[in-house]
């Protein structure tokens, strides 16, 4: 069993702080998650599709909170710092670190939907098709959705940071 | 209007394209430089996003934490189920005992009371058959009552065994 935990906890977690952008409603939406997947587990007939079976169990969940509490939208804080492309040695580590920064708060800036499309397309390599199931919308949906998410990460990633600024 | 051959970006992007349309495509963002900065931003933009998540730290003792969960939802699952067999043993036997109770005496005639068998013992007469089950251990006791056998039932499968639904990995 911890093998298996090893496996799909950081996939559970990073998809759950998307959904929640909060660290300790991402913790409690993961250990859910987890113990229902574990209890429904002969439900699930082909292990390949595990991944979207854990995602879209997540979701779900995740959605069932939000709408007991009415939730606001998650707008998680940006984890990197944004300085100017001046003041970076290229190719450093420090340069690395602060542009994967740029980036991981550029995601977590977008509108719920956009950002859950992107992510599930970008990080976890799901279709169409699948991100759909995992968010129950139609993949017309989740291709407006990607289209207008990668429109706008274009734009920010390729455009000089603010100094000082949160990325809008 | 003529549809633009830059209209299929966002399906090249998705890999949403047939293998012929995808090749096309291809080439066309090869001389079209709107469609080619587009593809190498998005790129490296995926890139970036796919490094960033995975240096995303998991809380320490999260796993653990989920595991100990899991093991105390699994035994308590086993040991609720092995109440309710035991349960529906111990109701399947009274009432088994209940149907072996001799009926209540009434006055016979002598010659038919003298020929009736002696009432059989019903412990030699319990055949419970169990299915296979390598989880559960079952213990029978008897008790004062010749009618009752009260059975323990013990969980002991090993929770921590790989469940094999959930351990091939799926994609990259």
């Amino acid at each position: 069993m911890t093998d298996v935990l090893e496996e799909w906890v950081p996939r559970v977690y990073r998809f759950a702080l998307r959904l929640t952008g909060d660290v300790h409603a991402a913790e409690d939406l993961t250990q859910e998650t987890l113990l229902r997947a574990w209890s429904r587990r002969l439900q699930l007939r082909d292990p390949r599709a595990a991944r979207v079976w854990l995602l879209r169990i997540a979701a779900n969940l995740w959605r069932d909170q939000a709408r007991r509490a009415r939730l606001p939208a998650a707008r998680p804080e940006p984890l990197g710092e944004d300085v100017p492309s001046s003041c970076r040695p290229p190719g450093s580590d420090v340069a690395d670190r602060e542009e994967l920064g740029r980036a991981l708060a550029a995601l977590d800036a977008l509108p719920p939907r956009q950002r859950e499309v992107l992510y599930l397309s970008a990080c976890d390599g799901l279709t169409r098709a699948e991100i759909a199931e995992v968010l129950g919308v139609s993949p017309d949906a989740v291709k407006a959705n990607l289209c207008l998410a990668r429109q706008r990460l274009r734009r920010q990633m390729t455009e000089p940071p603010r100094l000082g600024g949160r990325v809008p | 209007m003529n549809p633009s051959p830059c209209d299929p970006l966002d399906n090249y992007l998705d890999r949403a394209l047939p293998d012929e349309a995808h090749a096309a495509f291809a080439d066309h963002a090869r001389q079209c430089p709107t469609c080619r900065q587009a593809v190498e931003d998005q790129g490296r933009v995926d890139d970036l996003l796919r490094r960033a998540v995975a240096r995303e730290p998991v809380p320490e003792g999260l796993t653990p934490r989920i595991a100990r969960r899991l093991r105390e939802a699994e035994r308590g699952r086993r040991l609720r189920r092995a109440a309710g067999l035991a349960a529906a043993l111990l109701a399947g036997l009274g009432l088994w005992g209940l149907g072996r109770q001799p009926p209540p005496e009434t006055p016979r005639p002598p010659e038919q009371a003298e020929t009736a068998p002696p009432a059989p013992d019903p412990r030699s007469l319990v055949d419970v058959t169990f299915e296979s089950s390598p989880s559960v251990i079952a213990l029978p006791l008897r008790t004062d009552s010749p009618n009752v056998t009260v059975i323990w039932i013990y969980p002991t499968a090993d929770v921590d065994a790989p469940d094999p639904t959930l351990v091939e990995r799926n994609g990259p």
